[in-house]
């Protein structure tokens, strides 16, 4: 497990990656177990769901209201719609500011980079790793759907669930690469979580209200939250566009990160930043 | 043999008061080169500039004849960072095997050899590791895959004497063995005791490079002299190579750089009831150094 970055980056991982599967399993799980009461009543909820507005349903991510109570609707609004693409977003985030940024700020940067390791090498490599370990938590989310499936009755195409599980893969990749991008750009580790931070509380409320406002439409496919699930994936299947449009993004902001961190100093402190000082420098 | 450490010119400058002016500094093939100077002149600056951590504004700064920049160079490399930090919950041989790896072939071939020699207990987690203990296994992963080169930047700070000077006889051992050394140093007496070189570096510029032993004859002796009946002032203030001499009712105060052949006459015209010396100073020619840029200031 150490014979280049990515295997080593996994193995840091480790112990923390097999607590977000364990919340994973956990949230699918107990989501699950609610469905059989759903079901029974679902005429009822229908009902009361008729007298909810529009702009209501819409930020609390119900698409289609019709089909809110069959198994697919109910793991849409209750894991998919929100937590799900939060969860994968927030871990590519962290471990994309950690990739380069938080080898510097840690000072470990020093004993790699001395190595003939190149820079290039360590962009990619650091990568791989995240994007396997996003890999991790989408087959977490997979098996996990895929028990409730036969737990609780579901019946959800399992083809159907492996693409709900890649489009969330491929969410918190599309993060985890722009995490990077930034700090291997800056060197500034919670400057990038920030950026990221923002990018995506930002994109996903343009995502989630863009359908209300007229003007606002036009830009939700600004928002990477729009190809995670515009396509309803556990309904409908993989959206192929949708999902080379995400690889295509992160592969491009891996390019980013590879140019930003050739010709920059490592672990001075991170880039100066037009911020004024506070306090003795 | 290509040469070892070349810097042209280089410039790398940090804003107000911190880097390195206009660099000129070639290390021989073979020699130990000691980088004096206080903490902030540069020191880390120039060495990290050399593992290609961070690039020059200006000149030219080349490796073994190549440049940091090819992963190959840094290949033949060794360095131990100046403030070293790992990975806390990594186990110490585990972090040499990781180094090793990333080196390719041999990258730790060493690794359980010097870490035996200088007493590291490779089994523990990096992060229970006493201050001196981290030192030593920055010190192994420098020198484990028998590199050509080795820079170190400030290799014995936070070590007790008795490592102190195990880490010495290693540096004489690879020295014997033609590895070239550069290492930095706020600590004269280090300096002293391992380089044959000596570059002095204030405030960014180097202000001397030179053999050890020839900085060693223009270090200062300080004098102290109790004569038996008394002499004036007069007699030594203006002698070669004799300062600051200063006489209290009987006795001699003064310092003398270079021969004290001048010195020793004017004294021997006088009976002379006790002679005390202290043996050549380099600190305090070191400190010249330092307190020469405090009085251009004031020029």
């Amino acid at each position: 497990m150490l014979n280049n970055v990515i295997l080593k980056t996994l193995r840091d991982r480790r112990r923390s990656l097999t607590w977000w599967v364990v919340g994973i399993f956990g949230y699918l799980l107990g989501i699950g177990a609610f469905y059989p009461i759903v079901a029974e009543n679902r005429g009822q909820f229908e009902a009361l769901l008729e007298a909810y507005p529009e702009e209501l349903l819409a930020i609390m991510g119900v698409a289609e209201r019709e089909s809110l109570f069959d198994p697919v609707g109910f793991i849409q609004v209750e894991a998919l719609g929100w937590i799900v693409p939060l969860v994968f977003a927030i871990y590519g985030a962290v471990q994309g500011a950690r990739a380069v940024a938080g080898e510097e700020e840690d000072g470990t940067i020093d004993l790699v980079m001395a190595t003939p390791l190149s820079r290039s090498g360590l962009v990619w490599q650091k990568l791989l790793a995240l994007v396997l370990a996003e890999m991790v938590l989408g087959a977490a989310l997979f098996f996990s759907i895929a028990l409730d499936n036969l737990l609780f009755d579901l019946e959800i195409p399992l083809g159907h669930v492996a693409a709900a599980a890649l489009m969330a893969v491929l969410l918190g990749v599309f993060f985890g690469s722009l995490a990077l991008a930034v700090g291997a750009a800056t060197g500034l580790r919670g400057l990038s979580v920030g950026a990221v931070s923002f990018v995506a509380a930002g994109s996903y409320l343009v995502n989630s209200l863009g359908g209300l406002v007229e003007g606002m439409k036009a830009l939700k496919p600004l928002s990477p939250f729009y190809y995670y699930d515009s396509s309803n994936p556990l309904r409908n299947g993989l959206d192929v566009q949708h999902a080379l449009v995400l690889a295509g993004l992160a592969l491009l902001l891996l390019g980013v990160a590879l140019l930003a961190v050739r010709s920059r100093d490592l672990g001075v402190g991170g880039m100066r930043l037009p911020v004024p000082r506070v306090g003795k420098a | 043999m290509p040469i070892p450490v070349r810097l042209t010119g280089v410039t790398k400058s940090y804003g107000k008061a911190r880097g390195v002016i206009d660099l000129d500094l070639e290390v021989r093939s073979g020699e130990v080169f000691g980088y004096l100077g206080p903490n902030g002149a540069g020191k880390t600056t120039t060495i990290r500039m050399l593992v290609d951590l961070i690039r020059p504004q200006r000149g030219k700064v080349e490796v073994l004849g190549g440049s940091p920049t090819d992963p190959a160079v840094r290949r033949r490399v060794g360095y131990l960072p100046g403030e070293v930090e790992f990975y806390e919950h990594m186990g110490a041989g585990d972090l040499l095997t990781y180094i090793g790896n990333l080196r390719g072939d041999g990258g730790a071939g060493l690794a359980g050899e010097l870490s035996e020699r200088i007493d590291l207990d490779l089994s523990r987690r990096i992060g229970d590791l006493s201050k001196g203990n981290r030192q030593k296994l920055a010190l192994v992963q420098a020198l484990m895959h028998r590199p050509e080169l080795v820079i170190l930047d400030e290799p014995t700070s936070g070590l007790d004497p008795l490592v102190q000077q195990e880490v010495y006889r290693l540096l004489d051992e690879l020295s014997g063995g033609g590895v070239t050394i550069f290492f930095s140093s706020h600590v004269l007496s280090e300096v002293e005791r391992v380089a044959d070189r000596v570059g002095i570096i204030r405030e960014g510029r180097l202000v001397e490079v030179e053999e050890l032993e020839a900085l060693r004859q223009r270090a200062v002796r300080t004098f102290e002299v109790v004569f038996e009946d008394s002499p004036t002032i007069a007699e030594f203030e203006n002698l070669e190579g004799v300062r600051s001499a200063q006489l209290h009712g009987n006795t001699l105060h003064c310092q003398v750089i270079g021969s004290i052949d001048q010195l020793l006459k004017a004294v021997a015209r006088h009976p002379v009831r006790n002679l005390v010396s202290h043996g050549a100073d380099l600190e305090a020619l070191f400190l010249d150094y330092y307190r020469g840029e405090e009085a251009g200031h004031a020029e």
